[in-house]
């Protein structure tokens, strides 16, 4: 009769149960209710269920505790291994004692089987009674877990389905954040702290992480710190460790490498090395996530992309504002040229008994050339040559300040004009106008129709050369460069007679320094060789001629000084 | 283009954010400016309503973990709450349960700020 009563008892608590666990699909809630039910029903204090690790794998023997009852919970979660014999069930004392199974002082042993596979094992401890279990207690057990094994089976299936919707999930918050970045990146590829802000952002929003470090090369041949949570002093022993790291490494337990264990103190868990052009050139160190995983393939793969993708935008950044940069120098320059087109003369002046030429040819970097054919009067015309030293625009400016000083004597021209001290004021003016670097090469001189004269000063200026039929008079007369000394020797002045068929040569150093590939330059022999050869011609005829054996010395290289000449026949 | 919007209602030294929209690595800009302009007038206590907003992304998300440090050490604190069920899928995948008080409404955010005090 008790018999009987205790029999439908527990059909009566198997019944309820297995309601109970039906309902739910959490695994650790029906282990947990699976483990205390038998520990009440046997009067058992310790026991523990442990769930195979990897349900796939059919000949591995490690299983994870799930759930402990009546012992220390820090056994939750950890892995052990357990060779299982054959049999059904055991008591300790027949199989190979195990570290685990010793600590927990197990004594009754069940594996649980769904279908023919094994999925978990039941570890009990010692009866409060000290005995062995009955046989009625065994088939209790038995059909116990019989009962829920399908259950247990689910929500195993449960959680990894669980699991792998955590995954993918994440994989999309990863998708969606490149392809926002790459969306965003390219609409603002001006901005490198918006780039880095957001990549910042990236980092914190999709592993949910409070520290991290980017080390990085770009643009440098040494790690810096492109980004960081917080504070790191970065000093040459760490970035020599820094060098070392090739392989993406978790920092889990403690390290021999005094960095890594420094790192992993500071609350690092990643090192990330990688690559974006030929060898590693960024280092990602990341701390601890939120939720405790750990990181996985998929999420080094994210940061990969993620890095690669913010380092190329910061490139296109830094490349974009060289553009700019080169834009702004180029604007610059343009508006240099412009000044010098506008202040060199548009048509030079005709003089009678006399063929006159003159050309000034911008290089690349706008020099300070400047030239002028004035008329003074019917019978005087005067000629400038000079070179401000200098490029660019404010070489342009200066020469502008001698283009007016010079218009601004010669106004005043007459008979009583003093060529030497007008020499001397424009000098002082050019110095007062400039710094002590800033000078300028000076040559002027007045030729004369009527007594066919030419009276000049050479303040400093390449050499011009009178090239008459048996001789080459270099014209060297004058004085020291202007805007060097305030009141220098005073400027002496010397006049030189023109023949018929005599022909002046007025020059810059472009032409005379031109060069070739060989960076020769071309020299001033060859240019009054070239005029004596062709001073047949008339003046434009010549400085063709000039202009010709200067390009086809140079064969097309690149010029980085204005060339400017000026040739006066008399015919 | 996608738009996001706060609107923002001061009670005591607590200030509630609501946000409206989408936010993402385009409107995050808008709600690190806004947390930098609490700084700026000392206002550290945010109560941040999710009812309007229709997606989050990780840049959004980034920048609630970069001010939670600053306010806390402030005295202040970040609390969610009002969030649509993706929206909460989203901030327990990442764990920030742990660090952030998320609340089912803006009363319950209201009276934890005040239990603290």
């Amino acid at each position: 009769m008790e018999d009987t009563i205790n029999k439908q008892l527990e059909l009566n608590s198997l019944i309820e149960f297995s309601q109970l666990i039906n309902t739910k699909l959490e695994l650790e809630f029906i282990l947990g209710n699976i483990l205390l039910s038998i520990m009440g029903k046997m009067m058992i204090t310790k026991g523990a269920l442990l769930i195979k690790t990897d349900s796939k794998n059919a000949s591995s023997n490690e299983f994870t505790v799930k759930t402990v009852k009546g012992l220390s919970q820090d056994l939750h979660g950890t892995t052990v291994k357990v060779n299982l014999p054959k049999e059904p069930i055991f008591e300790i004392e027949q199989i190979d004692a195990c570290d685990f199974l010793d600590r927990i002082k197990v004594r009754f042993f069940f594996k649980i089987y769904f279908v023919d596979k094994l999925i978990g094992i039941l570890c009990l401890g010692e009866k409060l009674t000290r005995q062995s279990l009955s046989k009625n207690e065994i088939l209790f057990i038995e059909t116990m877990l019989n009962l829920s094994s399908p259950t247990i089976e689910n929500s195993i299936r449960f959680e990894e389905i669980k699991k792998l919707n955590l995954n993918l999930s994440s994989q999309i918050q990863h998708l969606r954040t490149l392809f926002e970045l790459s969306k965003e990146f390219n609409t603002n590829f001006q901005d490198r702290n918006k780039i880095l802000r957001l990549l910042k952002y990236s980092l914190l929003g999709n592993f949910g992480i409070k520290d991290y470090i980017i080390f990085s090369k770009f643009r440098s041949d040494r790690f810096y710190i492109l980004e960081a949570g917080k504070e790191f002093a970065l000093d040459d022993d760490y970035i020599a460790h820094l060098e070392q790291i090739k392989e993406p490494e978790i920092l889990d337990e403690a390290q021999n490498n005094p960095f890594k264990q420094f790192m992993k103190d500071s609350g690092y868990r990643l090192l990330l090395p990688i690559t974006t052009g030929s060898s590693v050139d960024t280092i990602v160190c990341l701390g601890e996530k939120l939720n405790k995983s750990e990181y996985t393939i998929t999420d080094i793969q994210f940061l990969e992309s993620l890095i690669n993708l913010s380092i190329i935008s910061l490139d296109n950044t830094v490349l974009f504002n060289e553009y700019i940069d080169k834009q702004k120098i180029e604007s610059e320059l343009r508006i240099a040229r412009d000044i010098q087109r506008a202040l060199l003369p548009d048509v030079l002046p005709e003089i009678k008994g006399y063929s006159v030429s003159g050309c000034n040819i911008p290089a690349m970097q706008v020099g300070g050339d400047y030239f002028d054919i004035i008329k003074l009067s019917d019978t005087k015309f005067c000629f400038v040559i000079a070179d401000v030293s200098g490029k660019g625009t404010p070489a342009s400016l200066l020469m502008a300040n001698i283009q007016s000083a010079v218009h601004s004597f010669l106004k005043f021209y007459n008979d009583d004009f003093c060529f030497e001290e007008s020499t001397q004021k424009i000098n002082e003016l050019i110095f007062a106008n400039t710094n002590s670097e800033k000078f300028i090469t000076f040559f002027w001189g007045i030729l004369d129709i009527q007594n066919n004269t030419f009276k000049y000063i050479n303040a400093g200026h390449n050499y011009p050369y009178l090239i008459k039929k048996n001789e080459i008079i270099s014209l060297d007369k004058g004085g020291l460069i202007l805007g060097v000394l305030d009141s220098g020797p005073d400027y002496i002045s010397e006049t030189i007679g023109f023949d018929e068929n005599d022909v002046l040569v007025m020059y810059t150093d472009g032409a005379s320094e031109a060069r070739n590939k060989l960076k020769e330059e071309y020299g001033e022999d060859k240019i009054k060789e070239v005029v004596t050869k062709n001073r047949k011609l008339d003046s434009a005829g010549i400085q063709k001629k000039l202009l010709d054996d200067i390009e086809k010395f140079t064969e097309g290289e690149t010029q980085y000084d204005d060339i400017t000449l000026i040739l006066l026949k008399r015919e | 283009m996608d738009e996001f919007t706060i609107t923002e209602k001061k009670s005591g030294d607590l200030i509630i954010l609501y946000l409206n929209g989408f936010l993402d690595a385009h409107t995050s800009s808008v709600l690190e400016k806004k947390f930098e302009e609490l700084l700026s007038k000392k206002l550290y206590k945010v109560v941040v309503n999710f009812s309007g907003l229709s997606y989050i992304s990780s840049a959004g998300l980034g920048v609630f973990m970069a001010y939670i440090e600053t306010l806390r050490s402030n005295s202040g604190d970040i609390k969610l709450s009002n969030m649509s069920d993706k929206i909460y899928n989203i901030f327990d995948m990442l764990g920030f349960p742990i660090l952030f008080n998320i609340t089912k409404d803006e009363s319950e955010a209201i009276v934890k700020f005040n239990e603290t005090v």
